[in-house]
């Protein structure tokens, strides 16, 4: 039956209470930081001003609760890349001359897309995780297998060359996950909930997806029966996720806006904020 | 709006009832509310394999709502969400009329799918229309100048949305979900 929805707790907490940190950086530098710190942080490569940071977080919190008032007035991608782009337009937002109309300008489709849909989809991929980690979900399904959820017009491992999609590296992501320490049962990529190659996978280092930038790739979850079938586990295995990863642990967070820890452990990494901004020490 | 679905001793089938002797509280109303809803998840990436019907780029909808689907057991019972903006709507359909503006734009070209018509900033413009066969359609907004400027949106002032079943799994899928989670969760348990 249908009852009163609700939203996402467990998705929406991943997104509560991070700290906005601006920083005129780029991607590459910003790699430097671990999934525990960016997963406390909303950093955005080169943007540097706190209004659009602002926006960001809470249309991602909109969208990701799935809050709207009603037909004819929701929330969605498209919704939050034209809300974005009026902004960019009122503070009169210019990107550095020798990268306008590249990934890094705001302005681009490509761009706010690609925040749009990594911010959501790791919050998402949090939530998903939180949830899989509970004790008796991981007794009914103590394995998670990757499979593509997402079509993509060229997938990883293929190009576009005059119009035709060519195979590169079809097996791109089989590859990948061996890579990372995965083994393939029956030709699948399964392995259980709590094995070390889901971070190993992802580049941003994280247990659940998405595991890459515009990624179509997602997990679904193998019931214990089969993943018993299959050799992944044996009968009487019990998967655990660690405190750390709880969905207790998740909700409980303490709010990362106020931490001298923080700032420390930023410190650590090499970064350090001068003037508001985020920088290489 | 949401979609969400319980789970409840109530609504049980007595294939449920017969296996929850083994099983009780929030254990097993959690062993089913995570099965039900991974049965939704995959359904609604099946979904979302299908091209939507202007051709143009994918919104992938379907995928996003598998991502956003998720439970809470309690003691009693348990509940699946599907905390995507649109989903109830879909399934249950029913007349959607305009909120903030005069009309709903929507959209009749590739180009124009998943984009908003903001987003085309000064380049559309609007032909005015006296209301179509329904008495609802309010105009075209055509990409450039000309007679022949394509169309990217027709403008209406209501649509109704016929409802779709099928954005959900069937009942009797849900419940043999419910069933395989319980099953599950004995194999689980035994020594």
């Amino acid at each position: 039956m249908l009852s009163e929805p609700k939203p996402f707790e467990e998705a929406v907490a991943a997104l509560r209470g991070r700290r906005r940190l601006p920083t005129a950086l780029g991607h590459a530098e910003l790699s430097r930081i671990g999934p525990a710190l960016r997963r406390r942080a909303l950093i955005l490569a080169r943007v540097a001003q706190v209004e659009i940071l602002d926006k960001v977080d809470r249309s991602m919190q909109r969208l990701v609760s799935g809050a709207s008032t009603g037909a004819g007035d929701y929330t969605n991608p498209a919704t939050i890349r034209a809300e974005l782009k009026q902004l960019l337009a009122e503070i009169d937002y210019q990107p550095e001359p020798d990268r306008v109309g590249t990934i890094s300008d705001l302005r681009t489709d490509q761009r706010l897309n690609l925040i749009i849909d990594t911010e959501s989809k790791l919050a998402a991929g949090r939530g998903q995780y939180a949830q899989a980690t509970d004790p008796d979900s991981l007794a009914v399904f103590p394995c998670q297998e990757l499979i593509r959820v997402e079509s993509r017009e060229v997938p990883r491992g293929y190009e576009r060359r005059k119009g035709q999609i060519i195979a590169r590296e079809p097996d791109y992501w089989p590859k990948r996950w061996q890579a990372a320490g995965g083994q393939m049962h029956d030709g699948r990529m399964i392995a259980r909930v709590d094995d070390p190659v889901w971070a190993k996978l992802s580049r941003f280092g994280l247990p659940h997806p998405p595991f890459d930038f515009n990624s179509g790739m997602g997990i679904q979850l193998v019931r214990r029966s089969e993943a018993i079938r299959l050799g992944v586990i044996q009968k009487g295995d019990v998967v655990v996720a660690s405190p750390a990863e709880s969905a207790d642990a998740i909700a409980s967070a303490p709010a990362p806006a106020v931490g001298t820890q923080f700032l420390s452990a930023l410190e650590q990494v090499g970064f350090t904020l001068r003037e508001g901004l985020l920088t290489l020490a | 709006m949401r979609a969400a679905a319980v789970i409840a001793n109530d609504t049980a089938s007595p294939a449920v009832k017969q296996l929850r002797f083994q099983a009780h509280g929030r254990r097993a109303f959690a062993a089913m509310g995570a099965s039900v809803a991974e049965s939704i998840r995959r359904h609604l990436v099946q979904r979302d394999l299908i091209p939507n019907q202007l051709g143009g780029r994918r919104t992938h909808f379907f995928s996003s709502a598998a991502r956003q689907t998720f439970w809470v057991a309690r003691e009693d019972e348990a509940e699946v969400s599907i905390a995507k903006d649109g989903i109830r709507q879909r399934l249950l359909g029913g007349i959607i009329r305009p909120v903030r503006k005069k009309a709903l734009t929507i959209p009749v070209s590739p180009e124009a799918y998943g984009r908003r018509a903001s987003e085309f900033g000064s380049e559309l413009r609007l032909v005015k229309l006296s209301g179509g066969a329904d008495g609802q359609t309010a105009g075209l907004l055509v990409l450039g100048e000309g007679p022949h400027a394509p169309a990217m949106y027709v403008l209406r002032t209501q649509v109704h949305q016929a409802p779709d079943p099928s954005v959900l799994p069937a009942d009797a899928d849900l419940k043999a979900a419910a069933v395989a989670g319980l099953e599950e969760l004995r194999l689980a348990e035994m020594p």
